[in-house]
């Protein structure tokens, strides 16, 4: 069951402990606002390419540096989450999806929800 | 005023002050010049006033084209649809796009072998002035992003190391609706000071028995007949493959062609290719999104030639920096539909990097463009221009082209592809989709009809065909304009940079001449 719309409130305040069948509310906007199914086959082409990755947790602690404690201190997600897409292509962190050249962090998204879709 | 040469009697000597052996826009841009100069001043023109198949077929040959790790490509069709052989040349057939090499360009880069031109963007400014005069276009200032309009102002993109760069459009070429190319061409066939030889065929450029200087020249007509042409100074202006041609086929006195000691005619061939993959809605595209763009970006891409357009392009402090070749990203309006996938992609990217603050009026959220990308192509002494054994109807041997890819030149696409990518993701931009693999460059790419860097330009004889002035090296009244003189062909269309360059040797001869 999905959670509702996290709205742009702190992170704190939202987050939950994952639970691997649902996507985690952090990311909930992003499933809303896309099409899931092309989002889902994005993911899958990521994960084929990591599968070690292929853990709703272990995205989670990839996109949130891995310190549940940082999840809880980053704030306001969407300038979070633009801020580590943006050191992705700083630091030549690109991954090639069906041609495009995203982040890994958008690709961890993608992968997210693949696995949950 | 126009002279058939087919109907001169057989041996006829034509004589001028200044021969000029091509009646192409870089041949009539000079003959412009001399006007009302006292200067009596002649073109010798290959073909008629509208293109003949007979003439056109003096331009075939052999073309190939090589890179590494791709497959070679025959494009002996190149030879003869990328030029145009009657009066006005490929300026007929001229897209009429207008741009002046930067001054990055003009500059000597450790990392572009062979990069460096003996003059400044600044010391051909003010021919640049001129040529855009002569185009009626406005200036392009020395910094580039100062040349735009009220209704279309430079495109800022943040912090990257990305500059939108102009691109101008002139009605003088014969492709244009509404063109002024006719008049251009009147301005030296309707003139009483300019004599404009048409079906004339230069076959053989003959030297004093030193080698000092040219004697006279071989016009031949395809009906047979054969005249002697003869001046004070004579302008090779046949365009980037053709001046290499003659001079390589003239070789009565030096064995190895005119100018050619140093074996560097026809070497360092470079030219333009655009890469893309454009298989719309069901296939693999190259296109990119924007996001948050301070104003609509469709504008520059609208193809409406009357106004400005724009591509995007690194600065030069990126080029230093990331020690990147010159190189362009060119964006037009999508035909198809985005993918699902793109959809999504975009979608994602813009929750990310969408600004916090009010966006202000005009600010567009995302738009996505088809694009194609443009990297400079560094001097490469193997690919060149030579000849083979087959003649034409006037006795020319043929030329062949092997338009050589260095590895390094896929490396460099490959590096421009991740400073685009790097650039726009970094800053909140946007984002590249860019399908074509190494191995397809070859394959995909589409040439453009710049021929650049056959005699190229040097102080020394041995690292150069002609001098600063454009001057033979060791032959002394025997000039070269157009493009085959460009050291390094950048990243622009050459047609504005070898008007302004054919006007600076024009203000050259007009010294020697009258000396």
């Amino acid at each position: 069951m999905l959670l509702a719309s996290v709205g742009g409130l702190p992170l704190a305040s939202v987050l939950r402990p994952a639970v691997a069948e649902e996507l985690p509310s952090s990311l909930m906007r992003f499933s809303e606002s896309v099409n899931l199914k092309a989002a889902a086959r994005l993911g899958e082409d990521y994960l084929a390419l990591r599968p070690n990755e292929a853990n709703v947790e272990t995205l989670l602690q990839a996109l949130f540096n891995g310190s549940s404690s940082e999840r809880e201190d980053t704030g306001d997600l969407q300038a979070f989450l633009s801020g580590k897409a943006r050191e992705d292509f700083a630091a030549g962190r690109v991954v090639n999806l069906k041609d495009w050249h995203v982040s890994e962090t958008e690709a961890r998204i993608f992968a997210a929800i693949a696995l949950t879709a | 005023m126009l002279i058939d040469t087919r109907e001169l009697p057989p041996d006829s000597l034509i004589e001028a002050d200044l021969m000029i052996v091509g009646g192409g826009i870089a041949g009539i841009a000079m003959a412009r010049e001399f006007g009302q100069s006292g200067i009596d001043v002649c073109i010798l023109e290959s073909g008629g006033e509208e293109p003949e198949p007979e003439v056109q077929e003096l331009y075939a040959g052999k073309a190939r084209m090589h890179g590494a790790g791709n497959d070679s490509l025959d494009i002996d069709d190149y030879l003869t649809s990328s030029r145009f052989r009657y009066l006005g040349g490929s300026g007929n057939a001229w897209g009429g796009k207008c741009v002046p090499l930067d001054s990055a360009d003009f500059t000597g880069r450790d990392w572009v072998p062979g990069s460096g031109w003996p003059l400044t963007r600044r010391e051909l400014q003010p021919f640049y002035d001129r040529a855009c005069d002569l185009f009626d276009i406005c200036h392009f200032p020395l910094n580039p992003s100062a040349h735009w309009t009220e209704e279309r102002p430079a495109v800022h993109l943040g912090d990257a190391g990305l500059q939108s760069l102009p691109r101008c459009f002139t009605r003088c070429t014969g492709a244009s609706r509404d063109n002024t190319y006719g008049a251009f061409k009147a301005s030296v066939t309707d003139s009483a000071h300019t004599r404009v030889y048409l079906h004339a065929n230069v076959r053989n450029i003959r030297l004093r028995k030193d080698g000092s200087a040219v004697e006279s020249l071989e016009v031949a007509t395809l009906d047979g007949r054969r005249h002697k042409a003869r001046a004070h100074c004579y302008v090779l202006a046949t365009g980037g493959i053709e001046n290499a041609r003659l001079l390589l086929a003239s070789n009565d006195i030096a064995p190895g062609g005119i100018g050619n000691d140093n074996d560097l005619v026809g070497r360092f061939f470079q030219g333009h290719v655009t890469l893309g993959m454009f298989d719309g809605a069901a296939g693999r595209n190259s296109s990119m999104f924007l996001t948050q763009l301070d104003q609509p970006f469709d504008l520059y891409v609208d193809g409406d030639r009357s106004t400005v357009q724009a591509v995007l392009g690194p600065t030069w402090e990126a080029q230093k920096q990331n020690r990147l070749r010159n190189c362009t990203l060119t964006p037009f309006s999508t035909w198809y539909e985005a993918h699902a996938s793109s959809k999504a992609i975009m979608n994602t990217s813009f929750l990310l990097d969408r600004k916090q603050e009010q966006p202000g009026p005009g600010a567009v959220d995302t738009a996505h463009f088809a694009f194609f990308f443009m990297v400079e192509q560094a001097p490469n002494e193997q690919s060149r221009i030579t000849l083979t054994d087959r003649r034409d109807r006037l006795g020319m041997p043929r030329v062949q082209l092997d338009w050589d890819f260095h590895e390094q030149d896929f490396e460099e696409l490959d590096r421009a592809v991740a400073f685009f990518r790097r650039e726009l993701g970094r800053t909140a931009r946007g984002r590249l989709e860019w399908p074509v693999l190494r191995e397809e460059l070859i394959g995909n790419m589409s040439a453009s009809r710049h021929h650049n860097g056959s005699t190229r330009m040097n102080e020394s004889p041995k690292r150069g065909v002609v001098d600063p002035d454009c001057r033979l090296h060791d032959v002394s009244n025997l000039y070269v304009a157009g493009s085959s003189v460009f050291p390094t062909g950048g990243i622009a269309n050459p047609t504005l940079t070898l008007v302004a360059l054919a006007m600076r040797l024009s203000d050259h001869l007009k010294l020697e001449l009258r000396g």
